[in-house]
This record gives C-alpha cells, structure tokens and sequence, in this order.
C-alpha cells in the first residue's frame, strides 16, 4: 500500500510535463483522456500483463477446471463476505434501500444460501449490488483524479485507491484477523478473490483484448464507464450520458453530426 | 441538494415544454414508439436471421453485416468516432477509413453476437433526450444477472437508425473513440496510423477466423 501512496505522488508530479500548450482542441483533448502519467501507465500495464501470462492467468485456467457451479458458489461466498463494507458504503451514501436489500441479502444467503455458497437472496427479489469507499467518496463530491494503472491491482484513480485502502480498514473481518493473529484470513481472501475476479472477466478480456487495436485505451475506457455506471447505482448519471454528438471532441462540419441531421423537423415519423 | 437542483430544472423544463405547442409532445411520443418498436422489429430478425446455431462463421458474417448496414448509421458513428481528426483527414483517408470502420465493426461484432444465441430480449421503456430515443432492454440468462443494454436510436433520412449500444453503462461509441483517438496520438496524431492498425486488425482477425 505505502508503494502506491509513492506510486501516486510520481504520478501526479509527472502530471505537469506534458500539457500541450497553444492548441486549445489539443489541451481539451489531454484533459478529457486525463491520463498525465501515460507512458508509466503504460509500463505498468505491460508488466501487469506479463503477470497475467505468467501467474494470473495459468493458476485461473487451472481454477477453472473446477466446474462453474463450484466457481459460482465461490463467487458468491466471497460476495457475502463483502456484507459489511458494502452496508456501510450504502449507509455512508444515505441509501436506505439498499442498505435494507444488504441487510436482508445477508440474512438469508448465510442461512438458506449455505454460509453464501448460494445466492438465494437474488431469487427472492434482493439483487446483490456493489458499494466501496470510492463510489462514496464520489457520490460526495470527490472527482476521480487521474487515471493510474496500478501494479497487480490495475485500473484506477487517486479516489477510487484510497477507497480501495479504507475499504481495508472498514471490514471488520480484517480487525478480526488482525486481533486474533490470523493474518493469513485477509491473504487468503485477496488470492482467492484475484482469481475469482480473473474467472469472471475471462471472456470479456479475451474477447476486449482481441478485437481492440490498443487494449490499453480500451480498458482505460471501459474502467472510467463503469466506475460512472456503479457510482450512479446503474441509472445513468450527468457523467455516464452517453455522449452528445455535438460535445467535446466536436465534428468540424456541423452537418456531419448524426444529431443534427435528425433535428427540428425531422424529430420523429409523422403520424 | 443535487436532488434538489435535479426537480428545479425538471420543473422549469416541464414548464418550458408545457408552452410549446402540444404538437411537438405527439411527435415525441410517436418518436419514442417507433424507435421502441424498430429495436424490437430488430431483435426478431437478428433472433431468426443471426443467433441460430449452426451456420458458417461466414454466412454469419453476411447476415451480420446486411443487418448492420440497415439498422446503424456506421458513417455517422465512424465519423463521429474520429472526432477533431476526421477535419485533418483528407478525402481519400476519409473514405479508405469509413470502409475500414465498417470492416472492423463487422469482423470484432460477429463473434460477440454468438455469445448471445439462444436468448431473448426483452424491451423495458424508451426515453427521448435531444434528438435521440434510448430505448432500455436487458438480455435474460439462464445464470446470473440479466445484461442491461441501452440503444441510442435516432431518425434520420426516413428512417430509424442505431448510433450507440450501451451495455452496462458502457457506451460502444465512447469507447471506440477513446480507442481510436489513443493509437492516432500515439502515431504522431496523423489519421494514416490508424488506417494503418485498423487493415492490420482487420487481417489478423480474419486469419483466426478462418
């Protein structure tokens, strides 16, 4: 952890180096990709994929040889171990609802789903949801800072790694482990919890890193869209619209733009 | 507080459009409906015409591209994907990188859409935004939670087209954009380095297809 507390003050200092100047459309560009510390970024994301091939990658492939039922019950009992840090997020952010779909997820899912082997609650109408200290943090008005490839933990931004860091130290589960010298309880979590979320986004990084002619703009992307889409619970915030055609990045020929051509008169069929 | 900010202007709108002539509400709404209902015209072909099993990765490539050229405005979209750098191109980079555009759609999509045999869509509501519907559906699956997918649709030269599929917040175009704004930056910001990468991309899938 101390090593991405360094990690960001480098980064953040390579922050000034490399903002175009003149060109107003260049400077909009730069900040809207808002990733000053590309080329280390880059670096990182580079070993992180060695790390993949190498370890990450060979031991998921391994794991999935268990058939999917298993790995799903997996999946959902690290879910459940998750209840406290997302109850409190939920509160933290003022959702009551939620809280009360957190609060019942747990209730049965330890009961009825088998110590959360089973995700009974998600049958029953409480769908499970994710909360962590970034997405409070941001639903309190903190911004997302600049884009950082963290080493083996990947994608991220200032906020959403410090909330990664109080998530930490929130779950009672670690002040647990910590008190009882079971140092090996949160270790253990993380290993499984690292291959559990390899598993899950098997295909869709294979099929990402296959059809994109640069992976790393493309994981930058799709991070940023959907840290907007689970800040927002999923209901589209200001942030996640998706784009208007006339915005930033704006067409230099007007009639150009897919919006116009169907504006004013042309706005529906005629009845 | 936002709340509160979010219901001013909702109501300074609805004020707003309450005085403007009640004609244009019934075009909206008849805009709305026939977007909802050409999505949902869409999803019966592509059911019986695309996710079927047992055709050739070729003849699906065919069927995918025939729907594709109806149903989406991939000049639009491929224009609008390039951003500031589709006024530094010039006329034959434009055209040489529509095609591609195409191209590449067709080859990366192809393969996606087969993940989705066998399963429905389903239409949940349409909202209108500018000059665009959003028509909101999810994919059901037998496991798991069901797969939210937004179409951003609009009605153009007669007829309805798609500009944007957003799958769990994700935008197709957003992320295209950033994609391909990053390689022609990191190519001296010249439109040729991305000519460049698409052919190469577009090569190499089609010898894993094959």
């Amino acid at each position: 952890m101390r090593i991405s507390i360094l990690l960001f003050a480098v980064l953040t200092l390579a922050n000034c180096a490399s903002a175009p100047s003149g060109d107003a459309e260049a400077l909009a560009e730069h900040q809207k990709i808002n990733d000053p510390g590309e080329p280390t970024n880059r670096f990182i994301f580079k070993f992180n994929q060695g790390l993949d091939a190498v370890i990450i990658k060979p031991v998921t492939s391994f794991y999935r040889i268990f058939p999917e039922v298993l790995r799903t019950g997996v999946h959902n009992f690290l879910n459940n171990l998750k209840t406290p840090v997302v109850l409190i997020n939920d509160i933290l952010q003022g959702e009551a609802e939620r809280a009360g779909d957190t609060v019942m997820r747990f209730l049965i899912n330890t009961t009825v789903g088998v110590a959360g082997f089973r995700d009974q609650a998600a049958d029953w109408g409480f769908e499970p949801h994710e909360e962590d200290f970034g997405q409070t943090l941001a639903t309190w008005g903190v911004g997302e800072g600049p884009y950082i490839m963290l080493p083996l933990f990947g994608p991220s931004n200032p906020r959403d790694a410090i909330g990664k860091f109080v998530d930490f130290f929130l779950d009672p589960i670690n002040w647990w482990a910590e008190n009882s010298d079971n140092d090996w309880v949160p270790l253990t979590r993380t290993i499984i919890g690292g291959i559990d979320t390899r598993d899950q986004l098997w295909d869709v990084l294979d099929d990402l890193e296959k059809s994109s002619i640069d992976f790393y703009a493309a994981i930058r992307s799709l991070y940023r869209q959907r840290r907007n889409d689970d800040i927002s619970n999923g209901t589209g915030s200001k942030d996640n619209e998706t784009p208007n055609f006339s915005g930033d990045l704006e067409l230099a020929d007007p009639d150009d733009q897919p919006s116009n051509k169907s504006s004013g008169k042309d706005a529906g069929p005629k009845k | 507080m936002k709340n509160f900010h979010r219901g001013a202007i909702a109501a300074l709108f609805g004020l707003a459009l309450s005085i403007i002539v009640p004609i244009s509400q019934a075009k909206a709404d008849g805009f709305t409906d026939g977007a909802q209902k050409f999505i949902g015209a869409l999803a019966i072909r592509a059911e019986s015409s695309l996710l079927v099993e047992g055709i050739s990765i070729s003849e699906r490539q065919v069927r995918f591209r025939k729907l594709m050229m109806e149903s989406f405005d991939l000049s639009g979209v491929g224009k609008w994907v390039l951003g500031r750098y589709w006024r530094r191109a010039s006329g034959i980079e434009r055209k040489l990188y529509l095609k591609l555009f195409e191209d590449f759609i067709i080859a990366t999509y192809t393969k996606r859409f087969k993940a989705y045999t066998n399963s429905k869509l389903q239409i949940n509501a349409t909202t209108s935004r500018r000059s665009s519907a959003f028509v909101n559906t999810q994919i059901n699956r037998k496991s798991g939670k069901p797969i939210r997918i937004v179409w951003r649709v609009n009605y153009s030269d007669g007829r309805y087209q798609i500009i944007d599929i957003v799958v769990e917040g994700v935008s197709w175009i957003q992320t295209q954009r950033s994609e391909f704004v990053s390689v022609i930056r990191n190519r001296g910001g010249k439109v040729s380095g991305l000519i460049d990468a698409l052919s190469k991309k577009i090569a190499d899938l089609k010898s894993s297809a094959s």
